[in-house]
């Protein structure tokens, strides 16, 4: 019997040394052949995919593996991916803000040995600056994004609010828009209708804009590594004034949370909703009789707009970066962008792209107005997020104070709070 | 008195009956939101009323898309087979493990039963990076090895099991070993079959890990081929949208596997649990 027991352990122990042996590699250089991997995220990996096949017809030794995962989960699997050094896995599907992390940790490649001026003079200034951190690049730009205010035809006729212009010169303002949401009254299907709200409520992503918009240049330091007296400078408390008086004092907007307030909306609970300009499609799906006009303003401010999306980088452990390089080259510029865009339909992240678009006479009627108006935001009144190692820690910090305002916290107290466990955040990434 | 008894469990049950209303509310809203069309689900939230519960315009196409659409078929598949296959081989190790350290006395069992109990209590996230480079070295990314293997092996059975075997009356394995019995003999023809209770409870417990589990399969596996069900339910939620009725579809089906289980092994169970803890 005792025989049996050890034949069982060799066997054990000889599957785990065959296992062991077997260890395969990615690519391997020698053979010509070449296999590039990347770790995307769901929702766009059948796109990615099919741009990848463009080139692998061009490049007929390059094979292009495309893994995905939820949207939630991707920064998790990257990151172990990245403190595992795993050679497996050369191309990165990451959003924007996040690249100075990256680029901090050294997880990601400088790629201004591989992609020249002339391929980031094609790409448009917000994205280009976005992919550029301390003046080297570390990634290639798929999108952009943009924001637009919708409002619902019906609701707006109902309480006799004269609707906004879809023209970047007769914009309103935050106060217009406020007052105009106040009158809005009663009730669809027995449910409360609501005035205003923003798709990402809460989220610094649209609600840094209103402070921007006040006159707010900088969100951190230059180093990226100090947040107090920036992130709670005044033009942000007041930002976040008017939030706490969009809950609170005028009550016009629904305490909800971001994931609610899109299907707010198209149930015809809400008047007015500032959104990602890709939601008009789904809008016009749900049978909504809505109408656009640009973002509003403060009145003595500025027009300002949020931007920045998904980009592609180079694993610093990839055995493929030349390769690596070439072919996110390849997808975010020209022919490859042309195609991601045709089957993204995101608002592009080359110059080229976004002027067709506002010439196109496709995008002159809903829903693909809202890309036409939203491109020339983006070339005009957008702001980026701020570039920080820490922008994970900041942004969180920045969405719990916005949460804490809509509860009712004053507003310089919930972000000067922020600021603190910010700049705790941001020494860890001091040398 | 007679009535401030009454008084008394009329209060006790108006308590009781809200207090289940806490807690079954929610369940309820998921149940009939999976049977409502997407565009609906936020339609009665405000204010509450009798609609925001009961819907109005069912509809089964949310359970019909997450079989069609988001291939929950293959999904299931591979949730039950991680399940069940982990179940086998964590049985038969751990059970195993556990008779060593009941039975057997060697040098160094108690630091090395130390260690045993420490891998229970260890965080996930704090060995996901070794374990994945281990796991990635072995080449068992994305395939149902890298899904079954590294949990076989589960601090908290081994004790489960100890603790039961240990309270084995010694006088057993005495008698079996002057008949001739070999260890090997003892452990699956006398002590295995003792140990019902503790096994069912073992196997539920191991069972509802692997089917709760969302980290490490989120980890170790990236083809559709493999994808387990908690993962699968946390694609609903995209960037800039979330498919609320398949979302909760997906969780009305996925409660119901690990209920039915406890239901109809709650008995061994609980069972289970007792024995291991009562010393003699």
């Amino acid at each position: 019997m005792k025989g049996k027991f050890f034949l069982m352990l060799v066997g054990i122990v000889s599957l785990v040394l065959i296992a062991t042996g077997c260890e395969s590699n990615g690519g391997s250089a020698h053979s010509g052949k070449v296999t590039l991997t990347i770790l995307a995220e769901a929702d766009s990996a059948d796109s990615l995919k099919a741009v990848a096949k463009g080139y692998e017809e061009k490049h007929p030794n390059v094979t292009v593996k495309v893994q995905s995962y939820p949207f939630a989960d991707l920064f998790k699997q990257q990151q172990v991916v990245l403190n595992a050094h795993d050679p497996s896995a050369d191309i990165l599907y990451i959003d924007g803000p996040t690249l100075p992390d990256f680029a901090s940790k050294g997880w990601i490649e400088p790629l201004d040995n591989y992609i020249d001026d002339s391929v980031k003079k094609e790409w448009s200034k917000s994205m280009a600056d976005e992919v550029t951190i301390q003046g080297k690049l570390y990634a290639a730009p798929m999108n952009s994004s943009s924001q637009v205010l919708f409002y619902n035809k019906e609701i707006l006729k109902k309480n006799g609010i004269e609707p906004p212009e879809n023209d970047v010169n007769k914009r309103w303002t935050w106060e217009k828009l406020v007052n105009n949401a106040k009158k809005v009254k009663g009730k669809s299907n027995g449910q409360k209708v609501w005035g205003f709200a923003f798709e990402q409520a809460n989220r610094a992503y649209q609600l840094i804009p209103l402070a921007q918009s006040l006159g707010a240049t900088k969100l951190v330091s230059d180093d990226g590594l100090k947040s107090s007296g920036y992130t709670n400078s005044k033009e942000m408390i007041k930002a976040g004034q008017f939030m706490n008086d969009l809950y609170n004092t005028w009550k016009i907007t629904p305490k909800i949370s971001a994931d609610q307030t899109n299907d707010y909306f198209s149930s015809g609970k809400l008047a007015f909703i500032e959104g990602g300009s890709w939601d008009a499609v789904d809008f016009k799906k749900a049978g909504v009789n809505f109408g656009i006009a640009p973002v509003p303003y403060f009145s003595g401010g500025k027009p300002v707009t949020p931007t920045g999306s998904w980009t592609l980088g180079v694993s610093k452990y990839s055995k493929n970066k030349s390769e690596s390089a070439k072919l996110i080259k390849y997808m975010s510029t020209g022919e490859g962008a042309k195609k991601w865009f045709d089957l993204e339909g995101n608002l592009p992240a080359t110059t080229h792209l976004l002027e067709q678009i506002q010439k196109d006479p496709k995008y002159k009627k809903l829903p693909y107005s809202a890309s036409s108006l939203a491109a020339y935001e983006d070339q005009h009144d957008s702001m980026l997020r701020p570039k920080t190692p820490g922008y994970i820690t900041w942004e969180s910090e920045v969405d719990k104070a916005f949460e804490n305002i809509m509860d009712g916290t004053d507003p310089k107290k919930a972000l000067d709070e922020s600021v603190k466990q910010m700049d705790n955040e941001l020494e860890k990434y001091k040398n | 008195m007679e009535n401030k008894k009454v008084m008394g469990k009329l209060v006790s049950y108006l308590l009781n009956i809200v207090l289940v209303f806490i807690v079954v509310l929610p369940l309820l809203f998921s149940i009939t939101s999976s049977f409502r069309p997407h565009e609906d689900i936020f339609k009665y939230i405000s204010p509450i009323t009798w609609k925001t519960f009961i819907p109005t315009d069912i509809t089964f196409s949310a359970y019909k898309d997450i079989f069609t659409e988001s291939g929950f078929g293959r999904i299931f598949f591979n949730t039950f087979f991680v399940g069940i296959v982990t179940v086998a081989l964590g049985l038969l190790v751990n059970s195993m493990a556990a008779f060593a350290f009941s039975v057997f006395s060697f040098r160094g069992k108690k630091i090395v039963f130390f260690i045993v109990l420490l891998t229970f209590m260890v965080p996930f996230e704090v060995i996901a990076v070794p374990l994945y480079k281990v796991v990635s070295s072995l080449g068992f990314i994305d395939s149902y090895s890298a899904l079954i293997i590294p949990v076989v092996a589960n601090g908290l059975v081994i004790f489960l099991y100890k603790q039961f075997f240990d309270d084995l009356p010694l006088s057993i394995f005495e008698s079996a070993r002057m008949d001739g019995a070999s260890w090997w003999r003892i452990y699956y023809g006398i002590v295995l079959p003792l140990s019902k209770p503790v096994t069912i409870t073992a196997g539920l417990l191991i069972f509802v890990g692997q089917w709760e589990s969302f980290l490490w399969p989120l980890l170790a596996t990236h083809s559709d081929q493999y994808r387990v069900i908690q993962v699968a339910m946390s694609t609903f939620s995209q960037e800039h949208a979330t498919i609320w009725n398949q979302l909760f579809a997906a969780s009305n089906l996925t409660i119901v596997v690990p209920a039915i289980l406890l239901l109809f092994l709650q008995k061994y169970f609980v069972n289970g649990i007792a024995n291991t803890g009562v010393k003699e």
